[in-house]
Order: C-alpha cells, then sequence, then structure tokens
C-alpha cells in the first residue's frame, strides 16, 4: 500500500512535467511563425533558444513530443495581433467573373457574388457583430494562400451558390487588403485598398 | 526538499477552485458548440468546402477526430450529431452531471471540431479545448454538483490539476507578451490607434480620440506597460502581493477588452480562467459571507 502511494507520488508530477514540458516546447516556436527563422545566422539567444528547443527534426524526443502533442491534442498558438497587426483588414469574396476599375485600381465580382464577407459600409462601428468567424476563416486562407485550400473554397461556392443563376463554370477567388493609416487625413478611413485575384478558373 | 514537492504537487485544496472552473467552461463550451450550428454545412460536414481533406497540419490541426471516422456515414447526420453531443455534453459538465465523463466528451467533441477545421479555429477556441482536457482529469465534481448532490464527496481535493491550469495560464500570457516584442506597432506604441480604428475589431468609432497628441502617448505607454505585464505574469504570480495587483491588472484588462473589442467571448474566458489564481481564502471567504447573507435573511 506504501509502495502503491510513493508510485503515485512519483508518476503524477513526473506527467503533469512531461505536459507542462511538451506544451512550452510546441508553443513557442508555433507562437513567432516565420519570425525567427528570418534570423537566418541566428545571431540573437531567441534564435539560438528556438533551434535549441527545435533539436534535430527526427530524434526520438522530437518525434515523442509531437506524438504527445497530437494525441492529447495540446496544439495551440499565442501570437495575437503579432505580427498579424490590426495594421491590416482583409476580406475574401469568390465570383463568377470580374470587373475591374482601372481608374481606382478596384477588382470586384460582376453579376452574382458567389461569396464575400467584405462591408460595404466602413464608416458604422457596430457594437454587437457576429462576423468573426467567416472573418478569421477568410483572413486564415488569404494569409496560407494554399492552392488546395483556395481551390475547395471556390469550388464549394461555384457549385453551391451558382445553381439557378448561371451555368458558367469560371470561379475566381478575390482577396481585398486594406492598410489602416492613423496618421494621414486625406486616406479613406477605411484605408488604402488593393485587390488581388488568389485563384481563378476558366 | 519532500515537503515543497508534496506541497506544490499534493496539497489539499478547496473543491470549490474546480467546480467554479467546471461550470465556467461548461457554460462556455455550451454556447460555443451552440454557435457553431450554422457552421455544420459548411465548415465540419464532408460536404461542406472542406471535402475529403483531412489533418490540416500548416494550421496546427491535429491527426484525428469523430469527424474523420465516415466510411458509412451520413456525413452531414453526424456532424449534426457531433455538434449536438458537444452541446448535451457541456451542459451536462456545467450542471456536474457526470462531470469527468462529460468533461471527456466535451473534450474529445472540442478536439473533433478543431481538428476538422482549424481554419476556422481561433486562441478562445484553444483555451476552452485544454480546459476541458485539464478538468476531465481533476476532481471538478465533488461541490456545486448534481453529483455532489447524490453522493457527499470530500471538499478538500489534490492540487495538481490546478498546477497544470495555473501554468497553462502563465504560458498564454508569457508568450503573447515575448511574441509583442517582435511587432513593429507594439513596440513603437500604435497597436492600440490601430485596434480602436480597425472596422472588424472595433466596437466604437475610435478616429475621434486618436487626433490628441496627449491620448496618443498615453495609448502608446498602455501598450507598452501591457507587453511587459504580460511578459513577466508567470514572475508576478509567485509573490502573493505582485499576484494579488497582477490579477487586478488582468481583470481591467480582459474588461477593457471586452468594452472596446469583437473578440467574441475571449475576454470572457480569459477571466473564467482567474479562479485557477485565486487564493483558497478567497472561495472560503465567499462561503462565509452567503452563509452570512442566508443567515441574516433568515
Amino acid at each position: 500500500m506504501r509502495m502503491k502511494v510513493n508510485i503515485k507520488k512519483f508518476f503524477i508530477p513526473v506527467l503533469c512535467l512531461l505536459h507542462m514540458t511538451a506544451i512550452f516546447w510546441w508553443t513557442l516556436p508555433h507562437s513567432f511563425q516565420g519570425m525567427i527563422a528570418e534570423d537566418v545566422k541566428q545571431t540573437t539567444i531567441e534564435s539560438k533558444v528556438f533551434k535549441w528547443l527545435g533539436f534535430a527534426e527526427n530524434t526520438w524526443p522530437v518525434l515523442f513530443l509531437n506524438h504527445y502533442i497530437d494525441i492529447t491534442a495540446s496544439q495551440q498558438y499565442w501570437d495575437f495581433f503579432a505580427p498579424q497587426s490590426p495594421k491590416f483588414h482583409q476580406y475574401l469574396s469568390v465570383c463568377n467573373s470580374l470587373n475591374r476599375d482601372n481608374k481606382s485600381e478596384e477588382i470586384s465580382c460582376k453579376g452574382p457574388v458567389l461569396f464575400s464577407n467584405l462591408k460595404h459600409d466602413f464608416d458604422t462601428f457596430m457594437i454587437v457583430s457576429n462576423s468573426s468567424r467567416y472573418y478569421r476563416l477568410t483572413e486564415t486562407l488569404i494569409n496560407l494562400n494554399d492552392p488546395d485550400f483556395l481551390q475547395a473554397f471556390g469550388q464549394y461556392y461555384q457549385s453551391h451558390q451558382s445553381e439557378g443563376i448561371t451555368n458558367n463554370v469560371s470561379v475566381q477567388l478575390l482577396a481585398h487588403q486594406f492598410e489602416l493609416y492613423p496618421d494621414l487625413k486625406e486616406m479613406p478611413k477605411s484605408g488604402y485598398r488593393i485587390d488581388k485575384i488568389l485563384w481563378e478558373r476558366y | 526538499m519532500k515537503s515543497v514537492w508534496n506541497y506544490l504537487w499534493f496539497n489539499p485544496i478547496d473543491a470549490k477552485q474546480y467546480a467554479a472552473l467546471r461550470i465556467l467552461f461548461g457554460g462556455l463550451s455550451c454556447v460555443y458548440f451552440l454557435e457553431f450550428l450554422p457552421y455544420v454545412d459548411s465548415q465540419f460536414s464532408r460536404l461542406g468546402w472542406l471535402g475529403d481533406i483531412q489533418q490540416i497540419a500548416n494550421q496546427n490541426g491535429g491527426s484525428w477526430s469523430i469527424f474523420f471516422i465516415h466510411e458509412n456515414w451520413s456525413f452531414t447526420t453526424l456532424a449534426y450529431a457531433v455538434i449536438v453531443l458537444g452541446i448535451l455534453s457541456a451542459f451536462l459538465m456545467m450542471i456536474g452531471w457526470k462531470s469527468r465523463y462529460t468533461a471527456f466528451i466535451t473534450w474529445l467533441i472540442w478536439v473533433s471540431l478543431w481538428n476538422r477545421n482549424p481554419l476556422l479555429m481561433d486562441g478562445d477556441d484553444a483555451i476552452l479545448k485544454m480546459m476541458c482536457f485539464y478538468l476531465m482529469l481533476s476532481p471538478c465534481a465533488n461541490c456545486w454538483s448534481v453529483d455532489a448532490y447524490i453522493r457527499k464527496a470530500s471538499q478538500h481535493v489534490v492540487v495538481w490539476p490546478l498546477r497544470l491550469i495555473q501554468f497553462q495560464i502563465a504560458l498564454i500570457y508569457f508568450v503573447s507578451g515575448w511574441v509583442k516584442f517582435h511587432s513593429v506597432e507594439w513596440n513603437d506604441g500604435s497597436i492600440i490607434q490601430y485596434v480602436l480604428i480597425h472596422p472588424e475589431y472595433s466596437r466604437w468609432n475610435g478616429w475621434g480620440i486618436i487626433d490628441s497628441p496627449l491620448i496618443k502617448s498615453l495609448l502608446a505607454g498602455l501598450a507598452w506597460f501591457i507587453r511587459d505585464w504580460e511578459l513577466f505574469f508567470p514572475v508576478l504570480l509567485l509573490n502573493p502581493y505582485t499576484r494579488r495587483s497582477s490579477i487586478l491588472i488582468g481583470v481591467l484588462f480582459h474588461l477593457g477588452l471586452l468594452l472596446t473589442m469583437h473578440l467574441r467571448w475571449f475576454p470572457v474566458i480569459m477571466l473564467s480562467l482567474y479562479p485557477a489564481l485565486l487564493s483558497n481564502s478567497f472561495f472560503t471567504g465567499i462561503e462565509n459571507k452567503l452563509k452570512h447573507v442566508r443567515h441574516d435573511s433568515k
């Protein structure tokens, strides 16, 4: 009985420390994403720490900790507003065909809009908003710029929303990015707009 | 040395601490699962835009999910069944019926949703997912629960699951603070100006107040203060006096976020973690006050 108690008193803290080590090891580099990778020569103490935390790719501690994080689903990252800061706000549209304004260089959907979370009124601030799930999704899709995801997203809305509207199979994914300039009064309050075609199929 | 080790991992604490966390995170998970209902078809179902895409590793998605078991299932039905099971289990976790089992099922649903579509998920979801994991390990049923009503349980429980939660909270603040040192806007102090005029994040039109140089300086000072406070949060927890002031700063900070920004329930979720940082005497004090109130009303 005494032996059983002692084993419990040894293994519980060991397992707790393992968990703490694993989430600390996984979270740090994932929260910093590409920031440390930019420092190729690894001149700073930070870069050295991250290199040390990364160990070698295929060593057993790395494989073990990766499996532990996967099984316990302890993936987490805490890069709120940094470096992807609120300096920008961005939206996504799925279009059937495009309209380009040569003067303003704005690109927008021509005809039916298959999906869009672009706001039309940036002057009104809402006390209550329910748009944040789609905002998060489209922001991530734009930042990842992964052709597989963009294709899947575009094709889904093309096939689901265009039924009865058009037989045209063309589809374009359009990113609308706005950069805020709080100090430039002559700039629109929504910021400087840049439209970019992320993916298209004709 | 042995006594420190025992104090750190096996010191008995008041069961109310886990009970408060169980009620808060069960309730919040229930609300979040309800809010996921409109997204089931397009975001989680196999008939949604992700189709057969599994394990989105580049957005930190894991390898397993109930949504990946779909050989002989009508996938939309499965997706709805998973969410409804989540709503039910989170509610039962909140009221404390078979608390650890329902905390386990709630965690299972959280992981399944996260791994199915991590592109939709954010920090608030990560905290809820992690907290269900810690609560299923903890004796969270011993107080303020149906379980405790049916069967009397000890009001003094082990501290080690709470240590995991405390480490988790410290890690969130520490990493958030450290990452901010890599942001130009956090370092030059302009970040809060951007937040106040951001059409997606700000609740109020902040253009009117950011023109004043004095307010700009104050906002910059506030940004530096938050960044440094977050970085040193784990150290500040170690001393009882700095812990109290740090908790007060945290409460004010998250109330500020709640009043000014659209972050879904994130500020409420962060404040719901704070019972894990409070001392036992705080919970005993609340109970004594409640007893006095009841006694006086009689």
